[in-house]
């Protein structure tokens, strides 16, 4: 994470535990299976509940800190998801949400799709699944606010030994 | 009106008291593949491991074998593959701020 | 067989029974055009799909429709690029043809309005991504948008109606798609559907991919309806292939696709609910949705019950649904029905779906619409009942439907059949035979080719393949019940009133996605 992103995360932190301001998350469907909306409103079911964490999504670009994307970008939402994007206001963070989101899953990068969203928009976390589990969700959520940690990373490996 | 006003006041909690405390997810819930090192044969072929990964999650060259979650789709056909250097684990914090997170290297030697 | 008598006076032809069970005829493209719309309305014979396939550098027309119980495969080959349109006499032809220009670059000639369907806007003239010469990865540079108004096709026009474009963004946690309002202020004059903007190349994606992964790209097509695409899927190719599926899978093919009809069933509810701003019985029904999911996944490990179906039968056995799961799914029943109860008596509720978007018999058949967006407006059809698959020949239930054709009438259906999902659960899980979950089958013959379909949640989902050389997957054509039902959504709509658009959008409950292929 670079010096800004982590600036970024900190601000956003800041907000909720300083001035008790709730974060607003704008979801936006980039070509996903329709599996990881299912997920996405889920968060809103009193199992998981994210309003008790002080985030509510928000159906207006220009009053979200967070964009949660999902799906692999297609060529026909490039320039929509960008321009949500564009509307929101500074700091803002954007989350790749599902497995197509993060690396293009099984449509990869064709005449229909882009590969991933970091193809056109800087990804600040990645949240990889088919779909993602709604706590992979909250923990990507939390991650990108600065208020949990990340619990997986890069590994290297040799064969034949146990590491 | 009345009806779904009491419904909802005997309804009980179900929230999920996660972040706060630790929540985990049934065995058989598939989460996320771990690769085990140990059971990868240096000496021996790895081209099953990729044949079985649509996405191209699972890569594998001459000196290694790469895993990146951020090509998968949780489908397990890597956990089938005899030899069982592949299992389905159960987790769900995965996110990452890095993609190259998301990647796991195993090195022939 | 009464089929093949009523085909032949309209064919002049005896067609051949295909090794699959269904009937299948060739003929020249001229004949097709005049025997389709010929079965169509003087045989009632139901329009189900129109696409295109290309083979040794030629292009077929391909059309199936169902007489008599019984599907039937029609085929031409084209000489050149053009074909005679069907759309003028079956409106549901309309789409499918459009979707062959966009992608075959096939003309349909006389169709009223060809315009790009599938295709995100400023693709260039040429492009056609379906033909075999075009690589899937082949990157294609898009026009820049140069217009100043929303698409629409014959639009409402008038002082003070205003062109209001609804997405493809929208706000709340939806599907990217866009709707045109002609509006004045509040009444619906017309509704346009901009759909397609996430279109990824399904069916492009299945050539090429191995058999024994090519379900996990059916359960891509539709992450709602990944267990009815992938189910199909196989179903396809195991009567392609002539592999007799194990009863054991079939009682389990049963209960796991009555669960996803359940759970998007019951979220079709939740989401009416919360149009309604009846916020504690949203809260209750996500709850049951939620209960499903999580039972689904101690079943099979996946939410969404994917990575089950494989060409043969089921990957792996699942978790015995008994004791503690047993209790909680008869539990998940039982507070179903007491929150049915109430919401059937709350009329504040009622009113908003009561006569709201309604769909008339005439257009729905003329539509061929599907599921219970078709039941809802009295037309009795369902696969399970009509086509029998998996363990459904050995169990009870009765096809629900109702004649109001509004969003009431679609909710009524489909908690009747949340009903009858929970029974069909308990009696294929009560009489589970043993025996293994899979059977082997040999590689599949060049040129072996069949239909496969699931009555899902939301309809007939159809699948045609074909196999090539060295048996990998030629073409697959997938038809889903939500690219055959959403063009009537915009039928629905006409003199209703914009705050009603949530609840008639629900009422319909489609998948964009599956749509959108």
């Amino acid at each position: 994470m670079t010096r800004e992103e982590r600036e970024v995360r900190e601000e956003l932190a800041g907000r909720v535990q300083a001035f008790g301001r709730s974060l607003h998350i704008r979801h936006v469907d980039a070509g996903s299976c329709g599996a990881c909306e299912s997920e996405v409103q889920a968060l809103q079911n009193p199992f998981y509940d994210l309003h008790r964490l002080g985030l509510f999504f928000t159906p207006s670009p220009r009053h979200a800190d967070l964009l949660l994307v999902t799906g692999p970008v297609t060529r026909a939402m490039e320039r929509p998801l960008k321009m949500a994007y564009e509307a929101m206001p500074d700091p803002k963070v954007v989350i790749a949400a599902c497995g197509p989101a993060c690396g293009g899953g099984i449509y990869g990068r064709s005449y229909a799709t882009l590969g991933g969203v970091d193809a056109v928009l800087p990804v600040d976390v990645y949240v990889p699944g088919s779909p993602p589990h709604p706590l992979s969700l909250l923990h990507g959520i939390l991650l990108a606010l600065g208020r949990i940690e990340q619990k997986i990373g890069r590994e290297e490996h040799v064969a034949g030994r146990v590491s | 009106m009345l009806g779904w006003f009491y419904r909802g006041l005997t309804g009980g909690r179900v929230t999920t008291p996660y972040p706060r405390r630790e929540e985990r997810l049934p065995e058989g819930f598939r989460g996320r593949p771990v690769v085990h090192p140990e059971r990868l044969d240096p000496e021996g072929s790895w081209e099953e491991y990729e044949r079985a990964c649509l996405p191209g999650a699972i890569r594998v060259s001459e000196k290694t074998l790469t895993l990146d979650l951020g090509r998968c789709i949780c489908c397990g056909l890597c956990a089938s593959v005899p030899g069982g250097a592949f299992t389905m684990e159960p987790d769900f914090e995965l996110a990452v701020s890095g993609r190259g997170d998301l990647v796991t290297v195993v090195h022939r030697d | 067989m009464d089929e093949m008598v009523r085909i032949e006076r309209r064919t002049g032809e005896r067609p051949e029974r295909t090794r699959w069970g269904g009937l299948r005829l060739s003929m020249p493209p001229e004949r097709l055009a005049y025997v389709v719309p010929a079965l169509a309305v003087e045989e009632d014979a139901r329009f189900v799909a129109e696409f295109a396939s290309e083979r040794d550098g030629r292009f077929y027309l391909h059309a199936v429709v169902e007489i008599g119980g019984t599907y039937l495969i029609l085929e031409a080959p084209l000489a050149g690029g053009r074909f005679s349109s069907l759309a003028l006499e079956l409106p549901a032809a309309d789409w499918p043809e459009r979707e062959m220009k966009d992608l075959f670059g096939l003309t349909p000639s006389g169709h009223p309005h060809p315009e790009r369907l599938v295709l995100p806007e400023g693709w260039p003239e040429g492009e056609h991504p379906m033909r075999k010469g075009f690589a899937r990865e082949k990157e294609v540079e898009l026009a820049p948008p140069e217009r100043e108004r929303p698409i629409m096709r014959d639009p409402v026009e008038g002082d003070g109606v205003f062109h209001i474009p609804y997405g493809p963004i929208r706000s709340g946690i939806f599907e990217s798609a866009q709707f045109v309002v002609d509006t004045p202020g509040e009444k619906i004059l017309r509704l346009h559907l901009n759909m397609f903007y996430k279109h990824r190349g399904m069916e492009k994606i299945f050539e090429g991919v191995p058999l024994e992964q090519a379900p996990l790209v059916a359960e891509r097509v539709s992450g709602t309806d990944s267990f009815a695409q992938s189910l199909a899927f196989c179903e396809a190719a195991e009567r392609a292939l002539g592999v007799e599926v194990p009863p054991r899978a079939r009682h389990w093919r049963v209960i796991l696709s009555e669960l996803e009809r359940l759970y998007n069933h019951i979220d079709h509810v939740a989401k009416q609910c919360e149009a309604a701003s009846l916020n504690v019985a949203n809260a209750r029904f996500a709850i049951l949705k939620e209960r499903i999911l999580r039972l689904n996944a101690a079943l099979t490990g996946s939410r969404y019950l994917r990575g089950v179906n494989r060409v043969g039968g089921l990957r792996f056995e699942p978790g015995a649904l008994e004791g503690a799961l047993l209790e909680e799914l008869a539990g998940i029943e039982r507070d179903f029905t007491r929150d049915e109860r109430l919401l059937r008596r709350t009329d504040s509720f009622l009113d908003r779906i009561v006569s709201a978007g309604p769909l008339s018999r005439e257009d729905a058949a003329a539509h061929a619409a599907v599921g219970p967006v078709a039941r809802g407006s009295g037309i009795d059809l369902d696969c399970r009942r009509d086509h029998p698959y998996a363990a459904y020949p050995e169990l009870d239930f009765e096809v629900q439907t109702a004649s109001a054709g509004d969003a009431d009438a679609r909710f009524d259906v489909r908690l009747r059949e949340a009903h009858e999902s929970f029974s069909l659960i308990r009696q294929a899980n009560g009489r589970m035979p043993e025996g293994p979950v899979h059977a082997a089958s040999s590689a599949p013959e060049p040129g072996a080719e069949a239909l496969g379909w699931a009555e899902g949640a939301r309809g007939e989902e159809l699948y045609y393949l074909r196999f090539g050389e060295g048996g990998a997957l030629d073409r697959v054509k997938v038809r889903t019940a939500s690219f055959a039902n959403w063009p009537l959504f915009a039928k629905t709509t006409d003199g209703q009133v914009l705050t009603d658009f949530a609840f008639m959008e629900h009422s319909f409950a489609m998948s964009q996605a599956a749509c959108d292929g």
